[in-house]
């Protein structure tokens, strides 16, 4: 007798071994079919949305478009920085130019300082020799100082007229020059002694205890003083 | 006394060189403070700021190959080797960029730091238009349009010399001579 049964068993597995290379190289199709498809279907979406999309939704993409536009220039100048680099640049220092300056001025104040030790060692050391010198035409002299004077209105030459006109006992034109000394220079205590000394010789002893009496209210000086003493007391002559 | 004569005598001397430098390049007579600076070099050779000194005087005055010395040299404080590195940029440039046109040699793939002299502008401008065949090249000035640069080869009898000109507004402003 034949087993039917377990022959058409037999029958159904070989039938179904037989698909198994049918399904295994069917299914890599189905697939890349499938990706097509789904590829296609949102191509077609996007075109009818665009169509049916209104008039804020378009310009709202214009902008979108622009921006990403934006961002490929920026990244692509960036891209270009990249690809050139800035240069360094090198830089000297000049600082050498002050310290030279520096040293050349410390010698200098060096050289002088040096310089004056030299000198006082050399006083020192050598003896003093006196120098006169002595002058033949005085009246000469003093009327080329008088020119000088006049050219200039120096104040120190007026003042040592005002003296030498006083040790001539010409004490008229030393109370002049004195008194031209006060008016270019206030502040010479000297012209003020030569100024007072003039007045009491010339017999005005009141005017030179005035004249001495305002100067020491200004003054606190101990010559004035001890002048002012003197003429006081009769002691002065 | 005499010792200190001669002392005297002595620092004065020292001092005057490096003042008549000075004076010299505040003046800016830099090809004379060059060549006086070079004259006593051998004395002071040890001095880093109459080294400097001679250094800026000569590259001011065109006179580059003499800062081999003051490169060579300057080497023991920060503003020495900044000096030092300074001068030696600007010699190699120089003496690159007239290998290059004399020799027609092409300076590729070279970065070099810059500099605010003649020779290292037309330098980079040289690189960056990366033609490196001709005899003369003209370039203009990226910020300053009345800017332009001109750079050549002189050929005499015995040797090829390299000239470098800055013109503004069609007048020569600059010009040094290089062999």
């Amino acid at each position: 007798m034949i087993d039917i049964l377990s022959l058409e068993r037999r029958w159904y597995r070989y039938k179904l071994k037989s698909y198994i290379p049918i399904v295994i190289g069917s299914t890599p199709l189905l697939l890349i079919g499938y990706l097509i498809f789904s590829f296609f279907m949102t191509t077609n979406t996007t075109k009818q949305t665009k169509t049916l999309l209104p008039i804020q939704h378009k310009q709202q993409q214009e902008q979108v478009k622009k921006q990403k536009n934006k961002q490929v220039k920026t990244e692509e100048k960036m891209k270009q920085k990249k690809e050139q680099p800035t240069l360094m640049h090198l830089q000297p220092s000049l600082s050498f130019l002050s310290t030279i300056k520096k040293q050349h001025f410390s010698t200098k104040s060096q050289q002088k300082e040096k310089q004056k030790i030299l000198k006082r060692k050399k006083a020192l050391s050598t003896p003093s020799k006196k120098v006169t010198i002595v002058r033949e035409n005085t009246v000469q002299d003093l009327k080329d100082l008088q020119k000088r004077f006049h050219n200039t209105q120096n104040p120190a030459l007026s003042l040592f007229l005002a003296k030498k006109y006083y040790e001539m006992n010409n004490f008229k034109k030393a109370y002049n020059y004195a008194l031209q000394t006060n008016k270019l220079d206030p502040k010479i205590e000297q012209s003020w002694i030569v100024f007072t000394k003039s007045l009491f010789k010339l017999h005005k002893k009141q005017m030179a205890i005035k004249t001495l009496q305002e100067y020491l209210k200004q003054t606190n000086s101990k010559t004035a003083q001890q002048l002012l003493k003197q003429i006081e007391n009769g002691t002065f002559q | 006394m005499k010792i200190l004569l001669l002392l005297l005598i002595t620092t004065i001397l020292f001092a005057d060189i490096k003042s008549t430098l000075l004076h010299l390049y505040e003046q800016k007579k830099y090809k004379q403070c060059c060549l006086q600076a070079s004259q006593s070099l051998p004395h002071y050779q040890k001095d880093e700021q109459y080294l400097s000194l001679l250094g800026f005087s000569c590259l001011k005055s065109g006179y580059l190959d003499r800062l081999a010395l003051p490169i060579a040299h300057l080497k023991s404080t920060p503003e020495a080797r900044a000096n030092a590195a300074y001068f030696s940029l600007i010699l190699m440039q120089k003496k690159l960029l007239l290998h290059s046109m004399v020799d027609k040699v092409a300076l590729k793939n070279i970065q070099f730091p810059t500099t605010d002299t003649l020779l290292s502008t037309l330098f980079t401008l040289y690189l960056e238009n990366g033609d490196f065949l001709h005899d003369s090249y003209t370039f203009k000035d990226k910020k300053n349009k009345d800017i332009i640069y001109k750079l050549y080869l002189l050929k005499e009898s015995h040797i090829t010399k390299m000239v470098l000109e800055l013109h503004r507004k069609n007048k020569i402003e600059k010009k040094y001579i290089y062999w």
